[in-house]
Parts: structure tokens; C-alpha cells; sequence
């Protein structure tokens, strides 16, 4: 309500504007915002994330989020409340308990949040999952595969969107203070850019060659944001059961637990997070998924 | 950004809010009103049917996988039921008119209706890993009046008509239902005309192909409409009507007005 008094004071003042330039108005200008309706998803929303951390989330398709090159279908309302109500829960609410506040997201955060139903998919047969352009939109794709069975199954939560939440979260922080160059040197000259898929056909042989999932191997970028994410969001025994896939190595699992000291000591020193104490606080809070409400909003 | 660019231009607004002379003369020119105003009868003429709307949907580059009455019923400023007649699925979800080219039509919610010929390939099962059916979710509103709604997909540029749903919502949809499966019961079908006949095949989405040609329509209550006039055998129709059973054609056929070519059933 107060939203579409305010476009359309908004419009008629642009219109005062045009009048004084004598100009026309060009057809990106001000548009009286048609969809002024509110439904619960709305509110809660507007609540609880524009209001506590100055994020908002596209859940509904907008095109010109949308990465056209793709059949992107949207996401259901039903689903998105629960990647909602989830996103607060294990996504946002974590770093609030580890730094004392809301101020970390909301300062660091990118601000847009777009659900998509489905996969992008490509014809060579791969799907993206999750992208972030620049620090300023996250886009995750499979929201409706979140269920009533989906949404209590921690791995699945993981697996689909937390696990690209804390990695591109992690690239944000980067882009705000660099990660030191001494990272860059431990795996050196074996990252593998483009051809990681085909390299790296297995958790187990990227192990043994020093990096904690195939796509690690791709970049140094990837693999600190990959080191960071696995850690925080696996549990010990989960992390171990990793390091120790079919194929893996004692040799390879010294290198990425280097890395891992570089990583944790960025996050401490830098930004003043203990990733043991912000594992704990999401593994608590996964081992906590059946009793959490996910869908009264 | 966005909420930034408001407040900068709000601010602007208040230093040129005094001058104001001509505001009237603008106000009636600008296209950015004429856009709006586009927009909020687009939605008016959406929202003005209480029994909704019968919507011809067509998917796919060239409309070639199609095509499907949708009944689309815009419920309130946004939401929308959608029914079909290729399934019993009844699903309600969200709509939005926004302005671009023209207005837009977007259903930006999941809908199953839709979706199964929007999804990837790799989702609904069908053509291709990436691009499926191809449908469309949204449609530039061409004409938005009381008598009809014309749109046009917006990734494949199929003509989408709509036409408002008559009394008796359940009713007609049966009947729709009720045809549509009663075309899509045989195997096959063949065209037979005076000059000689056409095997024809079912295809990925069920459409029809002869060895050279794909035939896109919709199953009507009283036969076939096609997406656009066509030949065969210098034959041009743009409908066919459901004949009744006969002695040589034991499950009926469709036929042209001058009845001199018959699309029949092989079971
Ligand atoms: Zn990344």
C-alpha cells in the first residue's frame, strides 16, 4: 500500500520533471507498479529480510533477472516459502548468532535473492545450480524440488542451495578483503580452469590431487570459496567421509588441510569468524531441521 | 540500485516540482503513460471475465508442438486458476501485467499447466535436454479487449489468443476435455483426398507430422482448429469438423466443409 501511493507520487513528479525539461520521457522511466497487491510471502519478506538485512528475494519470475539464455521455469509459491523460511534459518541466521548481530549479512549480503524452479540447462547435458553477479544477485535454481520430504532432509538442503549460498557468500567477502596470495601458492600451478569436469571425474581423484571437490580444481577462487563452504556446512565425520572418498590420498588430503588452515585464519583475522563455531552452530541447526517450521509464515 | 535511483529521482522531483506549466499537455503524450495506461487495461480486461478466459496455447519455435486450450480464469490482481484440457490438473498461481515492449503478460509462479511445456527437457521428458516443448510463460499483450485478448509468446512469437470462457465454466471444459481425447485415442491418422492419401505420425508432443509437414491445432468440441490455414493435396482448410460414424468409417473422421478431405482415425 504505502508503496504504491509512494510510485505514484514518484510518476507525478517525474511527469512535473519531463514537463520543465520540456522532454520527452524516455520508456525506462517510472512505471506505476502494478503488482501492489501483498500476500503473506510478500509481507514476511519485507519483514524479515528488507527490513532486518536490506535484502529482498525475487521469488516470483522477473525477466530481466532471468538469464535468458536458458528455459527457466519460476518457482512455486509453496516452495518458496519454504527456501524462505529456510534461507533465514540456515542461510542468514548462523552468522547473526557467530558475530553477535544482523549487521554482517546486511552489510555483506548481496542484496537480490532470485528462485527458479528448475535447473538451467545446457544441451551439452550439465545444469547450473546457482550463480552470483558480482556482490549484488544470488540466482538459485531447483526451488521446486523442495518439499515436505525435501525440506527435512539436511543433505538435500545442503547438496541443492546452501552449499552455493556460503560459496558465493564467501567470494563476496573475498571481493571486500583479499584472501592472502600464500593460498595461491599451495596448489601453485595445478588448477585446470575449464577442463575441471573432465579432469577430475571423481571427489576421490580430486582429493589426491590436493582439492576438496572436482570444481576446486578450476581456480584458486573456487577452491577457497569450495574449502569454506564444505567445511562449514558438513559436519566432522560428513568432512572426513570426503577427504577419505575412493581414490583419495594421504598426500592429497595434506595439501587441502594446508589450505584449510589459510581459509580458517582469513575468516578469523579478518573477518573475526571461527568457521569450527559456525559449523557447529549449522549442524546444530540441520540436526534441528524436523522440529523447525517451514511453512507458517 | 533501484531504491537508490528512486530517492535521487524523488529528490530531483521536489527541485522541479514548482514548475509545472505544461504538465497536462505532457501528461497526455507521454508514453510512458500511454504504456501505463496500456497496462491497467490489459489487467482490466483480464480480471473482467468471472467464468475466465479460453486460452489457445501453442509451444515451440513455429508453434510446432501444440496446440492446447488452457482455461485461464485471473481471479483477483494476482492470482490465476489454470485448467486444461490435456490433464485434470486444476492449479492456481500468480500473474503479473508489467510494462516492456507493450504490456506483459507474465504467469510468474509455477504452474503445472504451463510448466510442462516451459520446463527443460531434462524436466518434462520431452524433445530436447535443454529447451523441452519450448513454451512460453510470458506474452507481449498485442489487443486487450472485452471480446478477446491477443498475445504473442515472447521467446517463440506464437500468436496466443484468448477468448472469453462461456457460461458454464465445468461444462465447456468437459466438453473440450472430452474431444481432446477423443482425438488422441488412435494410433495414427491419415489425410485421404481425391488425389490420394498421407500417412501421418504422432510426434514428440503428440502433434501430427506427415513425411514433410507438421500440423499444429487444437482439439475443439466440434473438430479441429489449425494454428494457421494449410494445404494438402491443394486442398487449403483452416478447421475440420468431427463427422459421425459410418459404415465405411466405423470411428468417425474429421472432415473439410466441401468434405472433399477427411482426416481419419487409425486405431
Ligand atoms: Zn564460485
Amino acid at each position: 500500500m504505502k508503496f504504491s501511493k509512494f510510485y505514484l507520487a514518484l510518476f507525478a513528479g517525474a511527469l512535473a520533471i519531463s514537463a520543465c525539461k520540456k522532454e520527452k520521457l524516455e520508456s525506462n522511466s517510472v512505471f506505476v507498479d502494478s503488482t501492489i497487491e501483498k500476500n503473506p510471502l510478500d509481507n514476511y519478506i519485507y519483514n524479515n529480510f528488507i527490513l532486518n538485512y536490506n535484502v529482498d528475494i525475487l521469488y516470483k519470475y522477473v525477466d530481466k533477472e532471468s538469464d535468458l539464455n536458458y528455459n527457466l521455469i519460476p518457482a512455486s509459491y509453496n516452495s518458496s516459502i519454504r527456501l524462505t523460511k529456510l534461507f533465514k534459518y540456515l542461510g542468514f541466521e548462523p552468522y547473526d548468532d557467530v558475530t553477535g548481530s544482523k549487521a554482517f549479512i546486511k552489510r555483506y549480503f548481496p542484496k537480490l535473492i532470485n528462485y527458479i524452479g528448475e535447473a538451467a540447462y545446457r544441451n551439452n547435458g550439465t545444469k547450473v545450480l546457482g550463480t552470483a553477479e558480482g556482490a549484488k544477485k544470488i540466482t538459485l535454481y531447483e526451488v521446486n524440488r523442495l518439499t515436505a520430504t525435501t525440506g527435512v532432509n539436511a543433505d538435500f538442503l545442503t547438496d541443492s542451495y546452501f552449499h552455493t549460498i556460503h560459496h558465493e557468500f564467501q567470494h563476496i567477502l573475498n571481493q571486500t578483503t583479499e584472501f592472502p596470495t600464500s593460498f595461491n601458492a599451495i596448489s601453485g600451478n595445478s588448477y585446470v580452469d575449464d577442463v575441471w569436469n573432465t579432469t577430475y571425474t571423481s571427489t576421490g581423484a580430486a582429493v589426491a590431487a590436493g582439492f576438496i571437490s572436482p570444481y576446486s580444481s578450476s581456480g584458486a577462487k573456487e577452491d577457497f570459496a569450495e574449502l569454506y563452504s564444505f567445511y562449514i556446512t558438513l559436519s566432522a565425520t560428513q568432512f572426513n567421509a570426503l577427504l577419505n572418498s575412493t581414490g583419495s590420498t594421504a598426500a592429497g588430503r595434506t595439501i587441502i588441510n594446508n589450505k584449510l588452515i589459510v581459509v580458517k585464519n582469513y575468516m578469523l583475522s579478518v573477518w573475526n569468524i571461527d568457521m569450527d563455531v559456525l559449523r557447529a552452530n549449522i549442524v546444530n541447526r540441520k540436526a534441528n531441521l524436523a522440529s523447525f517450521d517451514q511453512t507458517t509464515l | 540500485m533501484k531504491r537508490n535511483y528512486y530517492l535521487i529521482l524523488i529528490a530531483s522531483c521536489f527541485l522541479f516540482a514548482a514548475c509545472d506549466k505544461k504538465k497536462d499537455r505532457i501528461f497526455d503524450e507521454s508514453p510512458t503513460d500511454r504504456l501505463n495506461t496500456a497496462v491497467a487495461n490489459a489487467q482490466a480486461v483480464l480480471v473482467s471475465k468471472p467464468n475466465g478466459w479460453i486460452m489457445q496455447y501453442y509451444a515451440g519455435d513455429g508453434a510446432q508442438y501444440g496446440g492446447n486450450n488452457f482455461f485461464v480464469n485471473f481471479t483477483s490482481a494476482t492470482a490465476v486458476n489454470v485448467q486444461a484440457d490435456y490433464t485434470n490438473t486444476n492449479a492456481t498461481s500468480t500473474y503479473k501485467v508489467y510494462p516492456g515492449a507493450g504490456p506483459i503478460l507474465s504467469f510468474d509462479t509455477y504452474n503445472p499447466i504451463f510448466g510442462m511445456f516451459a520446463a527443460p527437457g531434462a524436466i518434462s521428458g520431452y524433445v530436447n535436454y535443454d529447451v523441452g516443448l519450448g513454451g512460453d510463460i510470458e506474452f507481449l499483450v498485442m489487443k486487450a479487449t472485452a471480446d478477446s485478448v491477443i498475445l504473442k509468446s515472447r521467446k517463440r512469437g506464437n500468436r496466443i489468443v484468448m477468448v472469453p470462457m462461456p457460461a458454464n465454466p465445468a461444462t465447456v471444459i468437459s466438453t473440450y476435455k472430452t474431444a481432446f481425447n477423443t482425438y488422441y485415442a488412435p494410433n495414427s491418422y491419415r489425410f485421404e483426398t481425391p488425389t490420394g492419401n498421407i500417412a501421418l505420425n504422432f510426434y514428440d508432443y503428440m502433434e501430427l507430422h506427415s513425411l514433410t509437414d507438421t500440423y499444429s491445432f487444437r482439439v475443439t468440441p466440434t473438430g479441429l482448429d489449425f494454428y494457421q490455414t494449410v494445404t494438402v493435396n491443394g486442398i487449403t482448410f483452416k478447421e475440420l469438423t468431427l463427422m459421425p460414424a459410418t459404415a465405411t468409417y466405423p470411428n468417425g473422421y474429421y472432415a473439410n466443409v466441401a468434405g472433399t478431405l477427411k482426416l481419419v482415425p487409425i486405431f
